[in-house]
């Protein structure tokens, strides 16, 4: 097996963590894009006309993998956009401290 | 604490909608201190209203309180034929005209002199060599032990002024040598007495000081009758009138000192109260109706309202029933005011009635500056407590948005490590994509002459 077929195999095995990582929350992830960018790098120009086919495949099945790493990334993105939205459980608490505090509320009648 | 807003910068094409969900969060969480501060600023506004009443509360309590003196003291003032003496009536005085004559003497201190001068005042001896000497003053004898060091002038000074005997000791200096320095003793009070100082115990021989001044008592008559005392202001002899002697009478000159009742400070004080009464009335019309204050509603309003309806309202026990018996009237609009001519042309029996509708302050209307002053008292006032109780609520206040600000400022700043990590991420990941598919293209174009397999 040729150096750039090792390579790729590597990069696909080092994609399949990554998106496990990511799906996990598991901040290893952040190992795996680091190797897999250091992988990337060597790999651009090792690149021949002659690479088989099945290297060929893997890169494209490297391609995919990391078409899904970005929709995970997004996926943790939109978790945060969710927590935003929690954020309107606050709101509500907001609208209520108004009434406890408002002009004829109880708390500042000292007859109460 | 307050909220210090932190600003994104991200790497990726998402880092605009990151720092807008910042944005976003932040305003949202902020949102319940924004309304705490609000009500803050209520509170303050109620606080400053409540204190400007409290304020005009008691001005117009203290009104009705002068008012009273006056009732009580008669608003009596006393009058001198002569300027030799000067009369003022004070609090127990009565109406009445007193005649002074026969002033012979006015009171002044003793005064005593050393009968021989002295070279040095810090070095030569006063004693005769015992270092002892006695003084005698205000009746009382005291043994003066000194010492070497302070046997001279200087030394007997400060110790007969050690011995708060009612005399002070000085030296003179005379500048006539050779013995320029004498010691001067005279009485802290008027009136006669004995001042000596002596170098034998109990002799009086041994004096070393010449009367400079015996010292005199105020010597005068008092519609006749002769009165003696220790002083030029004499309070002892009519009761509640102060006499303060200037000087002598001429033979046979008689002094008339008349106390009887003066009206400009009744209509002084009239109008301070009607003055009070309508700065006060005015600050409340102003927390009711449809334009009300911050205070609509509020007890306190209540309460000053139905004081000052017992005002106006006020009946007297005597022959005067009401406040327009003494010149005061209320138009329609609720503005009180006076008229002063009621006062001046009251003959003396209508100024006791006037007096007996004032009171005493526990009587008449200024009876009712307790009622004012119960609402109005800065320590156990009703309105103090409300006060307090603003002070509280704002405390209180002031920790939840301290609270709430403070979680504003950590969710911020996980939220900011959250998002500055998916930008990371997707950033390096675009990155990645972009060199794979670089490299994929650029294995197909050498292959098969194009980009796509």
């Amino acid at each position: 097996m040729s150096d750039p077929d090792r390579l790729v195999r590597e990069l696909e095995s080092c994609s399949v963590a990554l998106l496990e990582a990511l799906r996990r929350r598991d901040a290893i992830y952040l190992e795996y894009l680091q190797r897999r960018e250091q992988l990337l790098a060597r790999l651009f120009g090792m690149v021949a006309p002659n690479t088989g086919p099945e290297a060929r495949a893997a890169l494209e099945r490297v391609r995919i993998l990391g078409n899904l790493a970005v929709v995970e990334a997004q996926r943790m993105r939109h978790a945060v956009a969710t927590d935003l939205a929690a954020l309107e459980q606050e709101r509500r608490i907001a609208k209520g401290l108004r009434e406890v505090c408002g002009p004829h509320s109880l708390s500042l009648d000292v007859r109460a | 604490m307050s909220i210090t807003p932190l600003s994104f910068t991200g790497i990726s094409k998402f880092s605009n909608d990151f720092q807008t969900i910042l944005n976003r969060s932040v305003s949202i969480a902020s949102l319940p201190a924004k309304l705490l501060e609000n009500e803050q600023k209520s509170i303050l506004d109620k606080k400053m209203a409540v204190a400007d009443l409290r304020s005009a509360v008691s001005d117009l309590a203290s009104s009705l309180t002068q008012a009273g003196r006056l009732g009580s003291g008669g608003a009596l003032t006393a009058i001198s034929s002569s300027t030799t003496v000067v009369a003022t009536a004070g609090s127990g005085a009565a109406p009445g005209s007193y005649v002074i004559s026969d002033i012979s003497s006015l009171a002044a201190p003793a005064v005593a002199t050393s009968a021989s001068g002295y070279a040095n005042s810090s070095t030569a001896q006063v004693s005769s060599g015992d270092h002892k000497l006695q003084i005698v003053a205000g009746g009382v004898e005291r043994t003066i032990d000194l010492t070497a060091a302070t046997d001279n002038l200087e030394g007997v000074r400060d110790a007969i002024n050690r011995l708060n005997l009612g005399v002070a000791a000085s030296v003179i200096d005379t500048h006539q040598e050779p013995q320029r320095y004498f010691l001067s003793i005279n009485a802290t009070s008027p009136g006669e007495q004995t001042i000596e100082l002596r170098r034998v115990a109990d002799d009086p021989a041994s004096n070393l000081l010449e009367v400079t001044n015996p010292g005199s008592n105020a010597k005068f008559k008092v519609n006749g009758r002769d009165v003696t005392v220790t002083s030029n202001s004499v309070s002892s002899v009519v009761t509640g009138v102060n006499l303060e002697l200037k000087g002598l009478t001429a033979a046979g000159e008689a002094i008339h000192v008349a106390v009887s009742a003066d009206r400009t400070p009744v209509s002084s004080a009239l109008q301070a109260f009607v003055d009070a009464y309508n700065a006060l009335s005015r600050k409340v019309d102003a927390q009711i109706g449809k334009n009300a204050g911050v205070l609509t509603g509020d007890p306190v309003v209540f309460n000053i309202s139905d004081r000052l309806r017992e005002v106006i309202g006020f009946q007297g026990p005597g022959a005067f029933r009401s406040l327009s018996d003494l010149g005061i009237t209320l138009d329609s609009a609720g503005v009180m005011s006076f008229d002063s001519t009621a006062i001046t042309w009251m003959g003396s029996a209508e100024l006791q009635h006037a007096f007996e509708f004032l009171g005493d302050g526990a009587t008449g209307l200024s009876s009712l500056a307790l009622h004012l002053t119960a609402l109005s008292d800065p320590v156990n006032g009703f309105m103090r407590s409300q006060l307090s109780s603003y002070d509280e609520a704002d405390s209180r206040l002031t920790q939840q948005i301290s609270d709430i600000n403070a979680r504003v400022n950590a969710m911020q700043a996980t939220m900011m490590a959250r998002l500055q990590a998916a930008d990371t991420l997707l950033a390096s990941l675009e990155s990645q994509q972009n060199m794979l598919t670089a490299t994929i293209d650029s294995l197909n174009l050498v292959t098969n002459g194009r980009k796509d397999q």
